[in-house]
């Protein structure tokens, strides 16, 4: 009884979320958004600047992905009510190809906001929130859900008012899984980033100034070795804060877990320069906060008056508040789309659902053929790895690392070599695709691998299994989950990527093949609004399809029976 | 006055479309300077009844008293230790124990000089800044111990407080837990402990409590009177063992019916 309910609820959320973001889409297209140019002659010199506005850009959706997660996960994980309404919509949100909805995005925030430039930049930071909050939100509902029972007891007990509930048992359950997502939400953020600031609208390139652009732009003008320097900064950069900033929180974070498996501790060593670096950037703070001890300058905000005014009732007020300006909200954008309906029937055109049905059929063919690729020669490599570990204590930082290097910015690259060629296009999207899927999958798969139980690796051992028998009774079972946890995400950002994979525009030249992200992309560039909102249409649908349909039931089937307990 | 008094609490559950009966008329009274125990199989819900003490579990109906005043919502005099030891992995020894503390709001200073008099009590000195990864069983169960000793509860509630310990350390355990209620160092006037093991209860309580299971419900009383500390070889102890162990039985198999030729 109550698991149809449920179900019933699911699907309701689920649909009317789905028509809000298509209705967001229909109700924001407008004809081309003519607010490009901020990218002048490139100078190797403007470079540093390039890269800091990037990754200010970054900072700015981390730190609101952050916030928002964080609020997002506590309230689903803290009330039976919320939880049967807002996992659906965060389910839906993961799994819907965002970088389709990019334009509606900007020009929303460019109409909202109160320069072009700042609407755009706003649209960018937007667009790679989407990319980062979903899976750290999961993590923080899964984190504060999954509390053990007794720890969950024993706090209720010695705080039975939860005066410090959210910084002594809510924020530090978090964090092991709030940094591992992080980690990743991170590495999307990159692609999502070099995405935003290459993506064309209509014919007009859209570009905001950043180290993606600065790639895109040197292509365009044929300066190969402005794109390489471009290029190896990106890596550069993305490699010194894995290093620097990764490494150290998530050796961190080891300290809130309930209990630490053996293997685990030493794959994460933290490099003695990176600890010296910021034990010197420590003292450089503690120098300047004496320096500002010593002016006697009085805190800004007193803090003392916040938790004053912060009083139950208070919060009760605000959380009302919130919950009436969302259903107000919800209740006004229902009332644009259904408003807008009749107007949207009589402008599509049955050609263009045709149209698109062959383009989500070609694009899925890419995928496929980019995703056989993939398995075809990550997996035997994993297993190599697996067997031979010495080889492997080298390799896997490389594998480690790999991955968080935006396979979009090498599309320019690509491109350049691959366009003159006859059916190039065709190519440069199956490598980028591939570029950004196989990576990816190498890592999960030899995780999994490694994830193997000692004593399972022994039984098998002093038994005498080899070769093929060891394959196919020990290693493809043990790592099965692990490949369909890789094929499931690494599928998910392959739509993301074919939006801009399959549409390239240099020198001014447009260059296209069929499939449903060129589709996204010429009906832009031509302003067929009836072409956008149905193309859109299918590959959420799609997507949506075969995420519930296909790779959920799959899954499901494939922990159950291949899951070794701990 | 008694100190806690239980009186007709029922504690029962929806499964598929039955109300499953946990708890059947529980009534429990204990005085000043008593160590109970309550014995039974497990799935019984003793457990359940010292969760319904310490407020955690709101019983389906029936009334917790203590001291003459009904209890409602988190009970104020009691402390609880947890077989797991329920210890937030990242809070160090002195964190874990002063945690009720400055959920109240005491100051730091009064925090760490309640906390250092307990750490002292429970021999963890040495160990105040430890995480519980870092401690081993015996040394997380003081731990929480100390967590609940620092509240200055009038009532003790222990959920299997030894059963994750190894025999050793639990025997060890059992024998400083002795020498605290003793030591009147303490605020606890009475000791509530669940345990399926009979031999803990004998040597430790004054009193026992059996239960039966399906439903939950309190059988019948021992009272222990062999003088401390227990011998665990004497006749006297043995014969009460026997005496216990054929009522913990004879109710788990109450509700099994003879089968033939047995």
């Amino acid at each position: 009884m109550e698991k149809q309910t449920n179900k019933f609820i699911n699907i309701a959320v689920q649909s009317a979320t789905i028509i809000l973001l298509l209705g967001f889409a229909y109700i924001f297209y407008r004809k081309q958004i003519t607010i490009s140019g901020f990218v002048s002659t490139l100078t190797v010199k403007q470079l540093p600047y390039y890269v800091i506005r990037s990754l200010i850009r970054m900072l700015a959706a981390y730190l609101l992905s952050l916030v928002f997660s964080f609020m997002y996960g506590l309230l689903a994980a803290t009330s039976k009510r919320r939880e049967a309404v807002m996992l659906p919509i965060l389910d839906i949100l993961q799994s819907v190809p965002i970088l389709g909805f990019f334009p509606a995005a900007v020009y929303f925030f460019v109409s909202i906001a109160p320069t072009k430039v700042l609407g755009a930049e706003f649209a960018a930071i937007f667009l790679i929130f989407t990319s980062q909050a979903w899976n750290i939100a999961f993590s923080v509902y899964e984190s504060i859900s999954m509390i053990p029972a007794d720890i969950y007891d024993a706090y209720n007990l010695f705080d039975p008012e939860g005066k410090l509930k959210l910084f002594r048992l809510y924020i530090p359950a978090t964090i092991p899984k709030l940094v591992y997502n992080s980690i990743l939400s991170w590495t999307n953020g990159w692609f999502f980033l070099v995405a935003s600031e290459i993506f064309a609208i209509g014919t007009e390139a859209f570009r905001l100034p950043g180290v993606g652009s600065f790639i895109m732009e040197a292509a365009s003008e044929n300066r190969i070795p402005l794109m390489l320097l471009g290029i190896i900064t990106l890596a550069i950069v993305i490699i010194f804060l894995d290093l620097f900033v990764w490494k150290p929180v998530s050796q961190w974070s080891r300290k809130f877990t309930y209990s630490v498996s053996p293997g685990e501790e030493e794959t994460k060593e933290v490099w003695a320069v990176v600890i010296i670096f910021w034990e010197f950037i420590g003292d450089i703070l503690r120098y300047i906060l004496k320096l500002i001890r010593k002016l006697n300058i009085r805190p800004a905000i007193n803090f003392n008056f916040i938790r004053r005014i912060w009083s139950k009732r208070f919060g009760e007020i605000v959380r009302k508040a919130i919950l009436v300006l969302t259903l107000a909200f919800l209740a006004y954008a229902f009332y644009a789309i259904v408003k807008s309906i009749p107007a949207l029937f009589t402008k599509l055109k049955f050609s263009d659902l045709i149209l698109s049905i062959k383009g989500i059929c070609l694009s899925f063919l890419r995928i496929l053929i980019s995703y056989l690729i993939a398995v075809g020669w990550t997996f035997p490599f994993a297993i190599y790895l697996y067997n031979h570990p010495r080889p492997a204590r080298f390799i896997s930082p490389i594998i480690q690392i790999l991955p968080s290097i935006p396979a979009i910015a090498f599309f320019p690259l690509i491109l350049y070599f691959l366009l003159p060629i006859k059916g190039g296009l065709n190519i440069a999207a199956i490598i980028v695709i591939l570029a950004g899927m196989q990576w990816y999958l190498l890592f999960t798969v030899y995780g999994g691998l490694k994830a193997i139980p000692e004593d399972l690796a022994e039984v098998t051992e002093s038994f005498g299994l080899n070769g093929k028998i060891k394959l196919k009774r020990l290693l493809l079972p043990a790592a099965l989950p692990s490949i369909m946890t890789g094929t499931i995400t690494g599928l998910g950002g392959a739509w993301n990527a074919l939006v801009v994979a399959e549409y390239a525009m240099l020198n001014g030249k447009v260059f296209s093949v069929l499939g449903i992200g060129s589709l996204l992309n010429t009906s832009l560039a031509t302003n067929d609004q009836s072409l956008f909102i149905v193309s859109l249409t299918i590959m959420v649908a799609f997507v949506y399809s075969i995420n519930h349909f296909v790779y959920r039931p799959l899954y499901g089937k494939i922990i159950e029976r291949y899951k070794v307990e701990e | 006055m008694a100190l806690l008094e239980l009186k007709n609490v029922y504690q029962t559950f929806p499964l598929k479309d039955k109300e499953i009966v946990v708890l059947e008329d529980v009534n429990i009274e204990t005085g000043n300077g008593e160590y109970v125990s309550l014995v039974g199989p497990s799935g019984c819900g003793k457990s359940t009844i010292l969760r319904i003490i310490a407020g955690l579990i709101k019983p389906t109906s029936g009334e917790v008293w203590f001291k003459g005043s009904k209890i409602k919502g988190v009970n104020p005099y009691t402390s609880f230790v947890f077989q797991t030891f329920g210890l937030l992995p990242w809070l160090d020894a002195t964190e874990n124990i002063t945690l009720g503390l400055e959920a109240k709001g005491v100051s730091l200073k009064e925090r760490l000089r309640k906390a250092f008099k307990y750490i002292d009590l429970v021999g963890l000195e040495g160990f105040e800044e430890a995480y519980p990864r870092e401690l081993s069983g015996g040394m997380k169960q003081r731990v929480g111990i100390a967590r609940a000793l620092v509240m200055e509860p009038a009532l003790l509630l222990m959920d299997e407080p030894f059963t994750a310990l190894d025999a050793f350390t639990a025997e060890n355990l059992r024998g400083e837990i002795l020498k605290i209620w003793s030591s009147e160092e303490i605020s606890v006037k009475a000791i509530l402990m669940v345990t399926h093991n009979i031999e803990e209860a004998i040597f430790l309580s004054d009193r026992i409590l059996i239960m039966s299971s399906h439903p939950g419900k309190i059988i019948n009383e021992v009272h222990v009177d062999l003088p401390r500390p227990r011998d665990r070889e004497s006749a006297d102890f043995n014969k009460l063992y026997d005496k216990i162990y054929s009522l913990v039985v004879g109710s788990a198999f109450r509700e099994v019916k003879p089968v033939k030729g047995n």
